[in-house]
């Protein structure tokens, strides 16, 4: 539940999903779980050129490794406020 | 050898199996350019599928697809 409202933010937002074979690609997050992103670009267009052609994509949430947020738009006090309390709950 | 799949979606469901519809599949390679495969109707099981990306159709045709040169694509390890 924490991490849907938590990505619900971030919609909108320019994320780099590296996925788990190692390509990096760099968009604007339209939708979260499964991702789709908007106008996006391959961090590293030589080495993979694959996706010359494409503007915006869907990306399957099992292949994500790391979603990469721009450090500005996440407050980690409050993230791990909301992660602790999500915690007690879960264990009540 | 790497293959991305093309063409139409015409359904798809919950799990990402998909139906492509007058599909192909670009095969990248090191040593060679682009080559691609006709395959036709395919049913793709949706545990297979990573990346599903719009192809933007003109910049898709100012292609040079014999030009390309990639290495393969690593498999997903989970």
């Amino acid at each position: 539940m924490l991490f849907y409202s938590f990505f619900k933010s971030l919609v909108g937002k320019d994320v780099v999903v590296e996925l788990k074979n190692d390509l990096s690609i760099c968009g604007t997050l339209h939708s979260y779980l499964n991702i789709k992103l908007t106008d996006i670009s391959v961090t590293d267009p030589e080495k993979y050129p694959h996706m010359l052609s494409v503007k915006n994509c869907f990306i399957r949430g099992s292949v994500v490794r790391y979603v990469q947020l721009p450090a500005d738009e996440v407050d980690t006090q409050l993230l791990q406020d909301a992660a602790r309390k999500e915690a007690l709950q879960q264990k009540q | 050898m790497t293959s991305a799949l093309e063409n139409y979606i015409n359904r798809f469901d919950q799990t990402i199996n998909l139906i492509l519809d007058e599909s192909h599949e670009r095969v990248f390679s090191s040593s060679q350019g682009v080559e691609q495969v006709v395959l036709g109707l395919y049913i793709v099981r949706g545990d297979n599928v990573a990346v599903i990306g719009e192809i933007d159709e003109e910049t898709d045709s100012a292609l040079d697809l014999g030009n390309i040169r990639a290495e393969p694509l690593n498999s997903v390890a989970h």
